[in-house]
């Protein structure tokens, strides 16, 4: 048997390895809650920084979406009106139509007749109304057709899928952002073709947009000023994705994905 | 006689004095938080408890009672010691007032256990309550602390260190003060010794955190 001397130290081998094991448990316990603790606070943090930056982008769209209308508005009901005035005043001078005055009122009724037009499109793509009433699919027909009326590209727009309505916020958003794109092309592609192709294939709608234009180097330079940031947020504000393919020379693609209900 | 008890004893006192030369390096410095400016007083006051022990035990082997006495009367002062450590830890209403609370039962219980107390038979009652109450306080510091924002690595926490010091030492050694005549009676010299050692490896292991403790104060100060 041992002696009472090793029997003393054992006991208190023992029970100071106990405590001190007792002691690092106690110890990572805390640490682990504590870290569970402190990730939950910063997970939600993250969320509310999240939640806090597409309230924001919610409002700015929405900004952005009544002056949209509010100038679309005034084109239509003020300037619209205006001209048509000044049109119908000119129409009803009583001059001699084969004189030289005639002849600088008729021109000027025609210019005067051609802006009126100009801004009734002008208007009417400004305007969501037609996306409200006649959905995307009419609503992107008309602006590839005033687009075509430029005679500068070729313009080919298909649909595929079955069609469904999509939510009006969603329409409008996607519309928009083919606006934006269009518009893109317009003042900076120096394209010959343009494909926009719709494809509904639940629960997700596709939307191309690709020219054979310029295109550009897609490596950040291009952020500032092309509204390419704002088609994303846009995007991402209806939980969806913008994929933007570019390489210098051979044209750009612009992909948006959409899903149907979420 | 170099028994397991004497040179748990010497080592503990080593510590002590190395947690008592580094507190009052740390102590009344402009970086250091509030809670430290009087925190020699801590180590100091173990250093006496264990001047007392080592005196008691090794050379004057004095009365137990003058030993007991002296004891209980040092861990009041401790009491006291770390009452004001957590009332400027704390720094709120709520806490402050649970804290003085539980320091007044506390000493009203520590009062009662006084009367009743056998004066021929010394013990460690009064240590055994006191370390209680200070488990109370801990216990508060950890409630409060997963009460608060969690936004502060916590190993690098002073606070935490002295807490965590404290609380392993005085819920461990509640038994050990509580069962101390109990354990001189049914266990030979020799072994009991061995086994008041652990209590005294406790006193070691707290001022190792309180050391742990002035080194993350240094860390803080460096990364300011």
């Amino acid at each position: 048997m041992y002696s009472t001397t090793t029997q003393g130290i054992i006991i208190f081998i023992v029970c100071v390895s106990f405590l001190l094991l007792l002691l690092i448990s106690f110890i990572i316990t805390i640490l682990y809650k504590y870290q569970q603790k402190q990730n939950a606070y910063y997970r939600g943090l993250e969320e509310l920084k999240i939640s806090y930056e597409s309230a924001m982008l919610e409002s700015q769209l929405e900004i952005q979406e009544e002056t949209i209308q509010n100038i679309s508005r005034e084109i239509h009901d003020n300037i619209g009106q205006k001209l048509s005035l000044a049109k119908l005043y000119l129409t009803t001078l009583i001059v001699d139509r084969n004189s030289f005055i005639g002849q600088k009122i008729e021109n000027t009724i025609s210019l005067i007749g051609d802006s009126i037009n100009e801004l009734s499109d002008l208007s009417r793509s400004l305007s969501s109304e037609i996306v409200l009433c006649e959905g995307l699919i009419k609503a992107l027909e008309n602006e590839s057709n005033q687009l075509q009326k430029l005679g500068l590209f070729k313009i080919d727009f298909s649909v595929y899928g079955d069609i469904e309505f999509l939510d009006a916020k969603k329409e409008l958003v996607l519309f928009r952002i083919a606006q934006e794109a269009l518009n893109n092309i317009v003042k900076h592609a120096t394209a010959k073709n343009i494909l926009l192709k719709l494809n509904y294939n639940s629960p997700m709608v596709y939307m191309d947009i690709s020219d054979d234009g310029n295109g550009f180097l897609n490596d950040g330079t291009y952020k500032k000023g092309m509204g390419l940031i704002h088609m994303k947020k846009r995007a991402e504000s209806i939980n969806g994705k913008c994929l933007i393919k570019s390489r210098q020379g051979c044209g750009t693609t612009i992909q948006i994905e959409i899903p149907f209900y979420e | 006689m170099y028994s397991l008890y004497n040179i748990v004893i010497c080592i503990g006192t080593g510590v002590i004095i190395i947690s008592l030369v580094l507190a009052l390096n740390i102590c009344n410095k402009k970086y250091s938080p509030s809670m430290i400016n009087s925190f020699f007083i801590c180590p100091l006051i173990a250093l006496l408890l264990s001047a007392n022990t080592i005196t008691h035990d090794f050379f004057l082997h004095y009365n137990n009672r003058i030993h007991f006495t002296i004891q209980n009367i040092l861990f009041l002062f401790d009491l006291i010691y770390w009452t004001s450590f957590f009332l400027k830890l704390f720094n709120a209403k709520v806490y402050s007032k649970r804290i003085i609370f539980i320091i007044l039962i506390t000493l009203l219980i520590a009062s009662l256990t006084f009367f009743v107390n056998d004066l021929n038979r010394p013990n460690l009652y009064f240590s055994a309550i006191f370390n209680i109450c200070k488990c109370l306080f801990c216990i508060l510091f950890y409630h409060k602390l997963f009460k608060i924002i969690p936004n502060k690595i916590i190993t690098n926490e002073p606070s935490f260190w002295f807490v965590t010091g404290l609380f392993f030492y005085s819920c461990i050694s509640i038994p050990f003060y509580t069962l101390h005549n109990y354990i001189k009676e049914i266990f030979q010299s020799s072994i009991s010794l061995d086994i008041f050692a652990i209590s005294n490896i406790l006193i070691i292991v707290m001022h190792i955190f309180f050391i742990k403790a002035y080194l993350c104060i240094v860390q803080q100060r460096k990364e300011l």
